[in-house]
């Protein structure tokens, strides 16, 4: 036998690499099929990859985590292999997929670690009355830990850690039990249920609501009559007791009495498309220019005619494949499936509008030339199954990507500007956008993210990074939120230049890790007279002795707070190896103890 | 010389028609409890088949098959046996299947060393969360330099002929400290479930 490799574990690897030469991959299957160790060998080899890969796939890729579990989103996100065996499952029960293959999704994570906190505060009215349980009244971005809750009037939105957003108006009381569990004693709960969250439950007194995959809302008046709503999907209510439950369907409305155990029908709601809890920023500016035509085209198919070419071919099974050539800007306010979508042409422009009420789904979205997709309410998804990133920008092109409200759902990989020669300019003003697989910004190009509302949800791993770009690739939040059990990467190992900048105190940044994988990575801080908001990261800081630490005070003789907090993390690892304080006296400190990093003493250096 | 499209670019591949099977109403129940078991079973399976097959697409279409197939047949199931033994005899046919059809490998692997195989995926099935659990402790445990391949090769899935190319090394040194790494977290596995086994 010719061993061209030392050991029997060489061998196995190389095999499960696919690198392994004749002589190896049949030692290999003679050792296996004579030696039962070999065999074990082999499974155990298996399933460290396998294990390798979920540690980082759930962004989960530093030390250990049971400590210091993520507070506020541990959420289940979908992995490839269990949602295309659930699909089956699904397709051959007749059910959805949808509701089906979460359920299963959720049957396989057994183990979910305990959480203090079950809900953060995404946004409330200023008229918000808390009466408790605490005395403060919490401030957006304050984790609530499983309870009960009391509010006088106003109007409530909790993010909860299972992803669900719920919307509560006052007055209202209610017990959060877990993340897929409130039970209402009193008042009006609306919930918007994401994929993956299926099976959340508003209990109200004698009534138990099971989401189905929806949008969906309970009310709990004086008389004791609870009413449930379906804005969208369905949901399933039952008795609390009983084993025969009721199905609810989109737009419809019914009233339960729990005592007389009767239901009625109260007609219908009006149906709309989800909207996220983040108020849209009206008046923004375009980062660039592609115009908005004052009437936009509307969708191939529809009784008005498409301003520029516009082509429609059968593609596949799933939809039909569109081409918008150059000049061309069309307008979705209808749902809209698709399995790909051409967006402009190599040196021509063109802009895509998804309207309240659009919904577009699309697999495979490929941009050229000057291209503006703008979300101004709807849902764009970028759904795929396959392994490669479903957004794709060949050389030379430019995207602008406005947000201003609706929802952008990536469920592949987006690797933006990834081609050399593009470029991408991302405003995220309002409404949501959830990377449910790595999210790239920007492979080799030049890209920029500013945020100045909405939420931006990463379920896996959020690269700023830029191998050719001559600009450093820039994140920088102003408002909204940035969440998520996920990782943020700044900069590549190979010395890539990437900035996250926090500006101010509106901002709330909640993650799994951050990482500073470049030493041109730059983390950076704008402070105002009310300080700057901290990046909590609930796992580890990876700091790596890399980077740079970027202070910065807002311009203008307004006193600053002597401290601020920086950072809030479970674990940290190594420091920053510069500090830049421009024009900032203070001093920097690592408290492992409080699990703080702060700026503290701050003063402005006079001069400067 | 006519101009690529953006389309022929980008390539997208066509994906898996969805199935369309209706089945009737009345199966729901039985084919909840085969899912509750297959929840349990579909993790040794798909690594039992990932021992036997490299493409990772073929992995994943062969464990849906398993999956198909046990939906299928749940109603010939014997419960007085293990679910899992039975899923991953299932999953054994269908690789042999795929050999054949694919015309190479069949003899490589025999069936004494399928049904090693077998074995061996099933006990060490119990053990899997636990050293899931593990893992991220001896991650902490490597050093810098290893955790960053680790981070670069699984965190950003960057190949090894990459991280060659970005390293100055050859594709082969690479996949040699992949595989020290590996075998490092192994021991490191072990070596803690061993010493939690023995104090529980």
């Amino acid at each position: 036998m010719n061993r061209d490799r030392s050991t029997l574990d060489d061998q196995i690897q190389a095999y499960l690499d696919g690198t392994a030469g004749e002589a190896d991959l049949q030692a290999v299957a003679e050792a296996v099929g004579t030696d039962p160790a070999a065999a074990n060998l082999l499974a155990r080899h298996t399933l460290l990859r396998e294990l390798l890969e979920d540690h980082y796939a759930d962004g989960s890729d530093l030390l250990a985590l049971s400590q210091h579990a993520f507070s506020t989103a541990p959420v289940v996100w979908p992995r490839k292999a269990w949602l295309s065996i659930a699909a089956v499952m699904a397709a051959l029960l007749g059910l959805a997929a949808f509701g089906w293959g979460t359920w299963f999704l959720r049957k396989t994570n057994n183990t979910v670690p305990a959480v203090p906190t079950v809900a953060v505060v995404a946004a409330h009215t200023p008229d918000l009355q808390w009466e408790g349980p605490t005395a403060a009244a919490p401030t957006r971005g304050t984790g609530l830990a499983a309870g009960p809750v009391k509010i006088g009037k106003g109007t409530l939105s909790l993010l909860l850690s299972s992803a669900v957003e719920l919307t509560v108006d006052g007055p209202a009381q209610f017990d959060l039990s877990s993340d897929m569990q409130v039970l209402l004693a009193a008042g009006h709960i609306s919930a918007a249920v994401p994929e993956g969250a299926e099976g959340f439950a508003i209990e109200a007194p004698g009534l138990r609501v099971v989401d189905l995959g929806t949008e969906f809302e309970v009310t709990v008046p004086p008389d004791g009559r609870p009413q449930v709503a379906v804005r969208r999907g369905a949901v399933e209510a039952s008795f609390v007791g009983s084993p025969n439950s009721m199905r609810i369907g989109e737009a419809e409305r019914h009233r339960f009495d729990p005592k007389a155990g009767t239901s009625e029908p109260l007609g219908t709601v009006a149906s709309r498309l989800p909207e996220p809890s983040s108020q849209p920023t009206v008046n923004h500016q375009p980062i660039t220019g592609i115009g908005r035509p004052a009437s936009p085209a509307r969708w191939p198919g529809s009784s008005s005619s498409l301003e520029g070419k516009t082509t429609t071919a059968p593609d596949s099974a799933s939809g039909a494949g569109v081409s918008i050539g150059s000049d061309a800007f069309l307008a979705i306010d209808s749902p809209q499936s698709l399995a790909m979508l051409n967006l402009g042409e190599p040196g021509g422009t063109c802009g895509l509008q998804l309207l309240p009420g659009g919904t577009l789904s699309v697999e495979q979205l490929n941009i050229a030339g000057r291209s503006r997709l703008h979300l101004a309410g709807g849902m764009l998804t970028l759904s795929d199954s396959r392994d490669q990133a479903n957004l794709c920008m060949p050389p030379d092109t430019h995207l602008d990507l406005v947000i201003d409200s609706g929802y952008l759902i990536a469920e592949n990989v987006v690797r933006l500007a990834a081609g050399r020669a593009t470029t991408v300019d991302m405003q995220l003003n309002g409404g949501l956008v959830e990377a449910r697989r790595p999210f790239v910004l920007s492979e080799f190009g030049g890209g920029r993210l500013l945020q100045t509302g909405g939420q931006f949800r990463v379920a896996s791993n959020l690269f700023l990074h830029s191998l050719h770009a001559e600009e450093p690739v820039r994140y920088i939040i102003r408002d909204g939120t940035l969440t998520g059990p996920g990782s943020l990467r700044l900069g590549d190992w190979q010395a890539t230049n990437a900035i996250f900048r926090v500006e101010g105190t509106k901002p709330v940044i909640q993650l799994g890790v951050l990482h500073l994988a470049s030493d041109r990575g730059v983390l950076e801080y704008l402070i105002d007279a009310a300080g700057v908001s901290p990046i909590t990261v609930d796992q580890e800081v990876g700091l790596n002795d890399r980077g740079t630490l970027r202070l910065v005070s807002a311009a203008g003789d307004q006193p600053l707070p002597q401290q601020v907090v920086l950072l809030r993390y479970g674990n940290r690892r190594g420091r920053f190896a510069r500090v830049e304080l421009n024009g900032l006296a203070g001093s920097v400190v690592y408290d492992d103890n409080a699990g703080e990093m702060r700026f503290e003493n701050i003063q402005r250096q006079m001069g400067d | 010389m006519a101009e690529l499209t953006v389309a022929e670019i980008c390539r997208p591949q066509r994906s898996l028609a969805p199935e369309t099977v209706v089945p009737e109403r009345d199966h729901v129940q039985l084919m909840r409890e085969c899912t509750t078991a297959w929840t349990e079973a579909q993790q040794p399976v798909r690594r039992f088949i990932r021992s036997l097959v490299r493409d990772h697409q073929h992995v994943e279409d062969l464990t849906q098959e398993v999956a198909v197939t046990i939906v299928d047949k749940f109603s010939e199931y014997d419960r007085s046996r293990s679910f899992t033994a039975w899923a991953l005899g299932i999953a054994r046919n269908k690789v042999m299947n795929y050999w054949s059809k694919q015309g190479r490998d069949r003899h490589r692997f025999d069936q004494l060393a399928l049904d090693n195989l077998l074995v061996a995926h099933e006990d060490l099935h119990r053990s899997a969360d636990d050293r899931r659990q593990i893992l991220a402790g001896c991650l902490g445990k490597l050093s810098a330099a290893e955790r960053s391949l680790l981070d670069r090769h699984y965190g950003e899935s960057m190949s090894a002929t990459t991280l060659a190319e970005r390293l100055g090394l050859t594709t082969n040194a690479i996949y040699i400290r992949l595989h020290r790494i590996r075998r490092t977290l192994l021991a490191c596995i072990e070596r803690t479930l061993t010493r939690q086994e023995h104090t529980s």
